[in-house]
Formats: C-alpha cells, sequence, structure tokens
C-alpha cells in the first residue's frame, strides 16, 4: 500500500542537487543516452556479493520475496519503471528473456524503483502512464506482464541495497544468490542494432556452469529517482502561474473546433458540472494536457451547462487549474449547439473525442474514457523526436 | 472481477483481467472500424436515419424496424413479455434508469406522458437497460439507489410508478437491439409494432428551457394516422452502461483498486476539533459518525457510510468520522480504518494523479462524556451516532444505533448492499441540500420531496 507521500527537500543544498539529477535524468530518458553515473550514495552491489533479501508488493496484488524464488537455478532482476521509456523499448526484450528461460530454471522478476511523486510531468511526455502501483497493476494488465513486477517506490529499500543506477539495469544472481552480472541487458536501445546480448551470454554461461566472461556494464535509460531529491516539478509551477480561461461559444467556434485547423493533435471534451463521470474525469484529462502539451498536441474542453452556469463552471476549472482553452455553450438551446459541431455528435455528457490535425476521428467515447487507451492513442499519433526514436512504433504496436 | 458479492479471489481478478485485456483488443479493431462507418453515415440529411450520436458498438435500432420480443423480469416482481401488450394501438419504450439525475430529472415527464396517453391506446413500458457493476460509485453523486432489480423495486414504490418497469442488467439482449444510447431514450412502435420515433422526451431536461416535445409530436402525428414528421432525435442523459463498462481502467472495479490505495490517516479529537466538526464550517454538507470498538452493529454502519462518502465526495460532501474509545490503541482504531479503507485523501497532487476530496477519521483524546458535551449531543454508550450537518449548521439528520441492517453490507467486501431505510434516509437529507449547479436546477427539488416526507414521520 501507498505510503504518504514525501515532501520534497527544500533546503538549498537538496535544490541544487536536485537540478543535477534533473539534469541527469533529462539526458538519461532520452533513446540516446549517454551512460548513466551511479549515485555516490548508493553504490552498486559488488558482483559476488549475495542478493539482499527483499519484501515488496506486486501486480498481483502479492507480497514477494527473495526466498520464493528459492528453487531457481538463476534470478534475474530487472529494474523497468512504467515512466521510462527505454524501459518500454526494451520491454518485448525483457518479455522474451521471460519466455526463452523461465522453463529453463531462470527466475525473473521486474522492480519499479521510483516514487511517482519524483516524477515530473517533463518525464511524461512520451508514456502513457506514471510509477505508481495502481498504473503498474494496469500496464501489467494491457502489456500482459507474465512475471512478478513489484514496486519499491515506497522506500526503494531493495533499489538501494542494489545500487540501481537506472532502467533498465539487470542484475543477474547464480544458484547460490551471489551476483554475477550487473549491468545493460544488450548493447543497443534500438533491437536491430544490438551486437552482444550482455545478460543472455550471462544466464547461458550460468546454466552451463561457466564463469561468466562480462561482469558488468556501463548502464544507460531512465535514472533512478531517488527519493527527495528530485525536486519540486518546474511544470507545475509554471501551470500554477498561468492563467484558467473560459470563453462562450459560438456556432462558428464549435463547427471550425470540429475541423480542428489547429495544425495539432486535438483531444475535445464535452462535460458539464452535474455530470458525476464528467467532474470525476476531467483532472485525468488536464493531467495527460500537462503531460503532452510541450509536444504537437492541445486540448479543448467544452461545458454543456447553461449560459447562467458560469461562474459555476469558472469555480470548477479554477480548481482543477485547467489551462486549457474552455468553453461554455453560449445558448441554453442545446441542440442547436451541438448541431453547429457536428449534427451526428451525442447528446449524452462526458463526450470524448481526438482528432487528427485534418479532423478525423482518432478516438471517440460516449461515456467515460478509458485513459490508458486514450492516451496510448494520443502517444501513437504523435511523431517521434530526434531523442525518442521508435517510441511512436511502440504506441502503435500497443493498440494492435 | 467485481461482482455484487464483493470481490472473487485475487487470482481470479488476475485472470478475469488477462482474458479481458484480450477481448479488448478485438473491440478496439471493432470500433475502428465502427468509427469510419459512423463518419460516411454523418450528414444524412433531415431524416438523420439510424440513431444520432450512438455508441459504435451498439448502432440504435433504423427506423421501420420490427420490434424484437423479449421476456425481462419488472420491479413488480412479475415476469413481462411483449405479448402482455398486443391490444395497444401504440408501444412506447422508454429507456430510463434509477441512478441517472436525468431520468430522474425526466420521471414526472414521463408520468405524464403515461397518464396523458393511456386513454387514447398508448402503451408506455419503462426499461432499465444499466448493469449496475458497470456503474462506478464516483457515477452514483446524484442517487439514493443503485440500478440493481431489488434497487428498482424501491424506487417504483417510493415514486409511485404506476407504469411497467423492466431491468434488462442481466443480460442486455434488448437494450442491445435497441442500442440504447443514454437514459432517457424514446422508442415508439406503430400498431403493426414497426418503429416510428426514436430519441429525445423533448430537448431540454430544463422543463423551462424545452422548445420542441418531439416524443409528444411523435405521438399526436401517429395517433392522427399521419407519419412522422421527426423520426429521429439526439438522445441526452446518462450514457448506457454497457457490460463492456464492467472491467477496464474506468471501470468499477478500477475505481476499487484505486480506492484500496488512497491514504488512510488519523487525527486526535479534542474538544476543539469536535466543535468544529458541529459547527461545519466547511461550506459543504457535513456528515458526522460516532464509533466505537465495542459496538456490534458499528462495522456494517461504518461500511455503508464509506460507500456513501465514495458516492457523493466530488460533491459539497465532506465527511468526518470520530471513534469514541480513548483508551483504545491507535493502532487498533487505523486497523479497524484501514480493514475498511477509509481513505480521507486521494493523495497529493502528482502527475498523472490529482487530489480531488478530502475527509477526517478523528479518534477521541477525551472521554465519551466529554465528547458529547464539546458536540453537544447525547447518545447510548457504545452505540453508533449519526448526524448530518447542513452548510448553515442546522442538523439535517440525527440516528442514535442501527444505521445499515445487518448484513446487507458484508464485511470484508467492498460491495454495497441494498440500502436499508435509515441508509436511504441518510443519504436523500445529503441529496436535498447539496446545492444544483446554477444552470441544472431539479435534482435538489427531486430528493426535498422525499426529504419532507422523511422530515413528517
Amino acid at each position: 500500500m501507498h505510503e504518504t507521500l514525501r515532501s520534497r527537500d527544500k533546503s538549498l543544498n537538496a535544490l541544487l542537487l536536485a537540478s543535477v539529477c534533473y539534469a541527469i535524468v533529462l539526458g538519461g530518458c532520452g533513446t540516446h543516452a549517454g551512460e548513466v553515473k551511479p549515485d555516490p550514495a548508493h553504490p552498486v552491489l559488488a558482483i559476488g556479493s549475495p542478493a539482499p533479501d527483499f519484501s515488496l508488493p506486486g501486480v498481483d496484488n502479492k507480497i514477494h520475496t527473495l526466498s520464493e524464488f528459492g528453487p531457481a537455478k538463476v534470478l534475474a532482476i530487472v529494474f523497468d519503471c512504467n515512466r521510462c521509456p527505454a524501459s518500454r523499448l526494451y520491454e518485448s526484450r525483457i518479455h522474451k528473456l521471460y519466455d526463452d528461460y523461465h522453463q529453463r530454471g531462470v527466475a525473473l522478476v521486474t522492480v519499479s524503483p521510483d516514487n511517482p511523486a519524483s516524477v515530473h510531468y517533463a518525464d511524461l511526455s512520451f508514456i502513457d502512464s506514471n510509477d505508481s502501483l495502481i498504473a503498474m497493476k494496469d500496464r501489467a494488465t494491457d502489456r500482459r506482464i507474465a512475471f512478478p513486477y513489484l514496486y519499491d517506490g515506497d522506500a526503494q529499500s531493495l533499489t538501494g541495497k542494489l545500487g540501481a543506477v537506472a532502467a533498465p539495469q539487470i542484475f543477474i544472481f547464480d544458484q547460490n544468490r551471489k551476483l554475477r552480472y550487473e549491468g545493460r541487458i544488450d548493447d543497443d536501445e534500438a533491437a536491430d542494432k544490438v551486437k552482444t546480448r550482455y545478460a543472455r551470454n550471462a544466464i547461458e554461461a550460468l546454466l552451463a556452469g561457466k564463469p561468466v566472461a562480462v561482469a558488468t556494464t556501463p548502464v544507460t535509460g531512465c535514472a533512478t529517482l531517488w527519493n527527495g531529491k528530485t525536486g519540486a516539478d518546474p511544470e507545475l509551477a509554471k501551470i500554477g502561474a498561468e492563467p484558467v480561461n473560459l470563453e462562450m461559444t459560438t456556432p462558428q467556434i464549435l463547427k471550425k473546433l470540429r475541423g480542428n485547423g489547429t495544425g495539432k493533435l486535438l483531444l475535445v471534451n464535452f462535460w458539464a458540472t452535474w455530470c458525476g463521470p464528467c467532474v470525476a474525469e476531467y483532472p485525468d484529462l488536464q493531467d495527460t494536457y500537462r503531460m503532452y502539451r510541450n509536444r504537437n498536441f492541445g486540448l479543448v474542453t467544452v461545458s454543456e451547462d447553461t449560459p447562467e452556469a458560469k461562474p459555476d463552471v469558472m469555480r470548477f476549472l479554477r480548481n482543477n487549474q485547467a489551462t486549457s482553452i474552455n468553453y461554455l455553450f453560449a445558448s441554453d438551446d442545446t441542440t442547436a449547439v451541438q448541431d453547429s459541431f457536428d449534427p451526428k455528435m451525442s447528446g449524452a455528457v462526458p463526450y470524448t473525442l481526438l482528432l487528427a490535425p485534418n479532423g478525423d476521428v482518432l478516438y471517440e467515447e460516449i461515456g467515460e474514457i478509458s485513459m490508458g487507451k486514450l492516451r496510448r492513442t494520443i502517444l501513437a499519433n504523435l511523431p517521434d523526436d530526434k531523442d525518442h526514436p521508435g517510441l511512436q512504433a511502440y504506441w502503435k504496436q500497443t493498440l494492435q | 472481477m467485481y461482482t455484487r458479492n464483493g470481490f472473487s479471489s485475487v487470482s481470479d481478478i488476475w485472470t478475469s483481467r488477462r482474458l479481458r485485456a484480450v477481448g479488448s483488443i478485438a473491440a478496439a479493431a471493432l470500433f475502428l472500424s465502427g468509427t469510419l462507418l459512423w463518419s460516411q453515415a454523418a450528414g444524412g440529411g433531415s431524416g438523420r436515419g439510424g440513431g444520432i450520436g450512438s455508441d459504435a458498438h451498439h448502432p440504435v435500432m433504423k427506423i421501420g424496424a420490427h420490434i424484437p420480443d423479449f421476456t425481462l423480469p419488472g420491479a413488480d416482481g412479475k415476469m413481462h413479455s411483449l405479448k402482455e401488450w398486443a391490444s395497444a394501438k401504440l408501444l412506447m419504450v422508454v429507456f430510463e434508469c434509477t441512478h441517472c439525475p436525468e431520468s430522474q430529472n425526466y420521471e414526472s415527464r414521463v408520468k405524464a406522458l403515461y397518464e396523458d396517453y393511456k386513454p387514447k391506446g398508448v402503451q408506455l413500458i419503462a426499461i432499465n437497460p444499466n448493469d449496475p457493476a458497470a456503474v462506478r460509485l464516483d457515477e452514483l453523486a446524484y442517487t439514493d439507489l443503485e440500478d440493481s432489480l431489488s434497487e428498482m423495486k424501491i424506487r417504483m414504490a417510493d415514486r409511485h410508478i404506476t407504469w411497467p418497469y423492466l431491468y434488462d442488467g442481466e443480460t442486455q439482449k434488448t437494450s442491445a437491439i435497441f442500442g440504447v444510447v443514454a437514459t432517457p431514450h424514446v422508442f415508439i412502435f406503430d400498431e403493426n409494432r414497426n418503429l416510428r420515433y426514436e430519441g429525445q422526451i423533448d430537448n431540454n431536461q430544463r422543463p423551462d428551457l424545452v422548445k420542441t416535445r418531439d416524443t409528444r409530436a411523435a405521438l399526436e402525428e401517429l395517433l392522427a394516422g399521419k407519419p412522422v414528421t421527426v423520426t429521429n432525435t439526439r438522445v441526452h442523459g446518462c450514457s448506457t452502461k454497457w457490460k463492456s463498462k464492467v472491467s477496464g481502467s474506468q471501470s468499477r472495479e478500477a475505481e476499487m483498486t484505486r480506492i484500496l490505495a488512497e491514504q488512510v490517516t488519523l487525527d486526535a479529537a479534542n474538544a476543539d476539533a469536535l466543535k468544529k466538526a458541529r459547527a461545519n464550517g466547511t461550506g459543504k454538507v457535513e456528515a458526522v459518525l460516532f464509533w466505537s470498538t465495542k459496538c456490534d452493529t458499528c462495522a456494517d454502519s461504518f461500511h455503508a457510510i464509506e460507500t456513501t462518502w465514495r458516492m457523493f465526495r466530488l460533491r459539497a460532501f465532506t465527511l468526518v468520522t470520530v471513534n469514541t474509545d480513548p483508551a483504545t490503541s491507535k493502532e487498533a482504531v487505523m486497523a479497524f480504518l484501514n480493514k475498511r479503507h477509509a481513505s480521507t485523501s486521494d493523495g497529493a497532487r502528482t502527475p498523472g494523479n490529482s487530489a480531488t476530496f478530502t475527509s477526517q477519521n478523528l479518534q477521541a483524546s477525551v472521554d465519551l462524556a466529554a465528547v458529547q458535551a464539546a458536540f453537544g449531543e447525547k447518545w447510548k454508550p457504545g452505540a453508533m451516532f449519526t448526524m448530518v450537518i447542513g452548510s448553515d449548521g442546522k442538523v439535517l439528520y440525527r440516528k442514535e444505533g442501527l444505521m445499515a441492517k445487518p448484513g446487507s453490507f458484508p464485511l470484508g467486501t467492498l460491495a454495497d448492499g441494498i440500502p436499508s431505510p435509515d441508509l436511504l434516509d441518510f443519504r436523500r437529507s445529503i441529496l436535498a441540500h447539496m446545492p444544483d449547479t446554477s444552470g441544472y436546477p431539479g435534482n435538489n427539488a427531486y430528493w426535498m420531496e422525499d426529504y419532507v416526507k422523511m422530515a413528517a414521520k
């Protein structure tokens, strides 16, 4: 279970440290990342050391410990997390490691090292979900994860004992649970460019009773976010300072909105203050906007309340710090206003559409949205930038 | 998988969710092809055939289509079949439900339609299309009851519903053939039982803003032997709760998973905290619940109130629970609260998560007599005591002792049972006093009718 989210350390020292860590995170999260250096406070476990004990909750709602892997000939602990793009590019390779070796006596577990409170909006620009145990459960279902996927974000105890540098990083233990390999899974984040499969080589050697030739390799990927060290999210402060606007719609505005024409991928949500599911899902829509708004993405929310409800609508938008473009029906003739958007639009709210720049409907939902599916559809329709090759293809594949 | 009897074992959840993931991929493919069809169908001219704003998975029945046969259980405890109404000149099917505020809003208009046209040979029947397990608790912010058949029976009795009211939440087969978009959604069939009108009752849920009474217009034309001018109109209301919403990221099961992860906190209830709770300066309707570890019925009732809290907590409502055992260890009180997931917040704002509500759990730091003196009420030691206090500090509901019927809220599950009369009174006291949003008056007044009757008892 989640503990209280820890408050960020506000001392000057911590802030300085935080900005350094943040720079590493930004560098580390790119797919062309260089080596991520170990944190001096958390040295990497030395080759030959015994596996530390652990007791961590998994996405299967059970507590997992070292002893449950007792009979396995080899134990592989992979640091992996929801929010890490590099982890996603390695996802199918991690699944294949499990598929290929679990019947040969190799146990594999993945561990998410981070607390979701340490994650900033900028970390989520190419990702559908954060590092909470709930989000991990959703991912486990969606991506059909067959092995234990554990959450260590509260105390980071196993992460600290192993000195995990980044995700993905693999620690391979022999039958006596002595560390025999630590480092990257292979030598390239692009699966088609891999030349050396370090993790497979180590596992094969251990299964054959031979010494592991290459015992450590430098790690790339998303640096571990040590609790209390990432500082406040600069984006959150920025969002907090932005105005919250509410404009009355006209039939012209709505007609134009349906055709998009913004040049961006556009999420349009129709809602009302009196609609339970609308109010429940609205904060998640604003979060979605915050995650992707620095890419070619926009959000427009349209309240179907009557014009006289403007103060209520405004209060709600302010409570949610809704910095998206927001409209309110300018007429109480709801049907006529809906017709101006689209004669075929739903009369039930919430009603949510994802529009391509040319106005094509990429996603449509009457009633509450499936937030995961919506975010994956958004990500599948946003082109990669030079630091994140391969991610659009990954998200497209998750929708198949 | 979430059922009304609670969660099945953890491993069952896992299996069903994984199987479901495969199903949703097939559904996604279907959805995409449906979207294409939808774009092509757009701009179909004045006839607007095929239903407006319909769900791609459940296309609306086409004008001219023959009514499907059905046999469904009614809220009157009997089974009903189509042939019962064979002699009626016209048959009007209204899809409505218990939980939906817009359905409640239209209840008196449905009643008027039934009474005005019954003498003219029009038979009105209502069908609830929703699977109650597909409705999340946060979608129940405007209701005392859920959409189960048992709860429909309570609504039928309370609101004097005299027309047949059938339940299709079990299989949704009939609702799928109709392609019910939302509640309320009307379908009118002629003497040959072919569809002549489908859509809204009228064009605005606010009676004072109604411009077109489309259902009445269609009935008048049909009764006069004329063709219907406007055959399809856009339906507005609460989207149909299809079985597909029983699982997935926006399901009640997912909501329960989130609730399990929410923060449970416990603070000391000193005299000041109790006085503050009694004065209610929150600007919201406040429920205060005093309970003891020595009270037999407290656990069930606590669970019933927690469920109500989860239903209303995104509106102007807050909850304070007060444990009245100062000598009991904090750990024992926390164990009770944790077992019932009595969360006080959904966490500080983090990317991907928003704090949207707060409540309070308190443990008395003074003895019961001092608690009662500070709060200004008296009740039997060891009994549960519940109050609902308006934003103006006025007492709206006061109850000593039993709240939920023992067993109706089984322990160890998160499922809700059939609400006891006490619990309904509690819920209606809150519903009648949470303010309407300014643009849509009506819900408050709807519940005030119940509250006035209750206060007169």
